[in-house]
């Protein structure tokens, strides 16, 4: 079965980010994720022969998830302040 | 590289990032959709993305103008500046205050067919002890008007309602004589095969402005196969039930819905042909659900998501032809996800609500008392796992709320809360499924990469993206036009 090694830098991917990235592949591959010096690394094992190759997602992916981690990061209190506003309490018509 | 201190990523261009959610577009992977808090959206670049995150982003780039006005990112992040993202999110969950819906009364598991699918257990035509007795009927009805909704929509499911056709007017009859004093709005639909239909039963029906909703699952081979009775004429008798219904009750009282199985999914134009050939001007394409004889018979008729996916796209392009050529018809599924993406509003179904509608947007009352939050978890009940058993009639709807089972759900039922979900560009437009997540992977929380609910929401999501960007004149009207009419919630449940 085909096999995916990729390693993220720790300085620009956080590890959760690069975690999160691999779990989105854990439904077609088994996925490990090591931390080693100053990188992450990701092993993406096929779990079948038609698996798909995931090497450009799997950078996508990564990217993906600084970039998501860097909006939570930035946005988490307002989220907390206009959902609170938004929704409490629900007031029956 | 180190990260810089997130004060560092503010940058010049004087805006504040509101929280947002995006997906890299799996039709063209330069470019991100990208939606606020309420599910309003827009497409971009997702280099540009990248860089209004960051905060490199050049003030007078066009990106910004659109995200100001999607509420992707404020100059005044001051509640005041915030109010109408406030009102559009309260927009989305109106229906969070109104209670159920939908209240589903079993009325019998008898049934003369033999549906290979069927997820219902059905029982054997002369099994009465699955009949709904008297005083469960009663007290259903007493639960029934303890819920706060002003509209409630009353169907009558089996097995065959119409073999205990008296249950069913004993119920209506208590519910419309309570509702003298309640002033509920109320709706009554009957969820059958509609064979053997008596002049007596039609009569009551019209008198109580009944909505008929029945199986038609394509053209007579095709539905025979896939439901067969002993004497092999369903699909004659299916399309007699249909005009007599529509004879009485008028052509707009009758609905039909398909189910799925491996042999249909090779015939997706024949089975829209046939419905244009019925005359409806609506189908439901369903794909099959894991639970009575459909888990049992899931070799034979069973396939993946990937493959329902296939035929929806195929429905999606002959429908479109359908349209165009000048005979309206919608899909109804893919008109309550439409209506989502294309409107502030929802409409609250099941499956596209968050929190789940199990218990909270439809209730089950089975034919012994026991009460489910939704059809699925009756049907769990029915294969000897009723894990999500709210109790039964004789108990209290603070009871039901309160118990175990609801408890369960809920805690899987916020899907803004799940995994992968919570980051989902959709969750704004999609539901959490608690039950089904459980019925095929023993987790209410479920795993969203082998998620066959995340699967088909997702991949109908992206189809609906794909087409409204990328489609034909003709495509990009029919959504449009499916996309504003009021769907009917009931068509699809």
């Amino acid at each position: 079965m085909a096999t995916i090694e990729a390693d993220f830098d720790l300085g620009l991917y956080p590890a959760s980010a690069v975690m999160a990235a691999a779990h989105h592949f854990s439904g077609t591959h088994k996925a490990s994720v090591t931390t080693t010096g100053n990188a992450t690394r990701v092993l993406l094992k096929a779990r079948t022969d038609d698996a798909p190759d995931v090497t450009a997602d799997l950078s996508d992916a990564v990217i993906d998830e600084t970039l998501r981690a860097m909006v939570r990061a930035r946005t988490q209190t307002l989220h907390d302040v206009l959902v609170r506003a938004a929704f409490d309490p629900i007031v029956a018509p | 590289m180190k990260f810089r201190d997130v004060n560092a990523f503010e940058g010049s261009t004087g805006y504040t990032l509101l929280p947002f959610r995006f997906r890299r577009l799996p039709f063209d992977r330069t470019r991100a959709l990208v939606t606020n808090l309420a599910g309003d959206w827009l497409i971009c670049a997702h280099a540009d993305l990248g860089d209004l995150i960051k905060g490199t982003l050049d003030s007078e780039h066009p990106l910004i103008k659109d995200a100001l006005g999607r509420f992707l990112v404020a100059k005044d992040p001051s509640r005041s500046a915030l109010t109408p993202l406030i009102s559009q999110m309260r927009t989305r969950k109106a229906y969070l205050a109104q209670g159920p819906k939908l209240h589903i009364f079993v009325v019998s598991l008898r049934c003369h067919h033999t549906c290979t699918y069927c997820q219902v257990s059905r029982r054997p035509l002369g099994d009465s002890a699955f009949d709904m007795a008297s005083d469960a009927g009663s007290l259903a009805v007493e639960r029934l008007f303890e819920w706060p909704g002003k509209e409630l929509t009353v169907e009558f499911q089996g097995g065959e309602p119409l073999l205990h056709f008296d249950r069913v007017k004993m119920l209506t009859e208590a519910i419309v004589h309570r509702n003298r004093t309640e002033g509920r709005q109320l709706r009554f639909v009957i969820a059958s095969t509609l064979h053997d239909l008596t002049d007596d039963q039609l009569a009551f029906m019209r008198e109580h402005r009944f909505a008929l909703s029945t199986s038609l699952d394509g053209p007579d081979w095709l539905h025979n196969a896939n439901r067969p009775r002993p004497e092999k004429d369903s699909h004659r008798r299916t399309i007699e039930g249909i005009e007599r219904g529509r004879r009485a009750l008028g052509d707009d009282a009758v609905s039909a819905l398909t189910t799925l199985t491996r042999k249909s999914l090779d015939h997706p134009t024949a089975i829209i042909d046939e419905y244009r050939t019925r005359g409806f001007n609506a189908i439901s394409l369903r794909p099959l659900s894991p639970y009575g004889f459909a888990l049992k018979t899931a070799g034979r008729n069973g396939y993946a998501m990937a493959d329902f996916l296939r035929f929806y796209r195929t429905a999606l392009d002959h429908l479109v032809t359908l349209n165009h050529s000048g005979f309206p018809m919608v899909e109804t599924y893919g008109q309550m996800l439409l209506s989502q993406l294309i409107t502030p509003f929802s409409h609250g179904y099941v499956d596209l609500r968050s929190p789940t509608g199990a218990g909270l947007g439809a209730m089950v009352y089975d034919f012994d008392g026991r009460v489910y939050p939704s059809d699925e978890a009756r049907m769990l009940a029915a294969m000897g796992d009723a894990s999500f058993s709210l109790g039964s009639v004789h108990d209290s709807v603070q009871d039901w709320l309160a118990s175990p089972a609801m408890a369960r759900i809920m805690e899987a039922g916020v899907a803004e809360s799940l995994p992968t979900c919570s980051d989902c560009a959709y969750v704004p437009l999609c539901g959490a499924d608690p039950v089904d997540h459980y019925a095929r992977q023993k987790d209410p929380v479920g795993h969203r990469p082998t998620s066959s609910f995340c699967a088909r929401q997702m991949g109908l999501f992206d189809l609906f993206i794909e087409q409204w960007e990328t489609g034909s004149g003709a495509m990009r009207a029919m959504l449009e036009d499916w996309a504003v009419a009021r769907p009917d919630v009931r068509e699809a449940a």
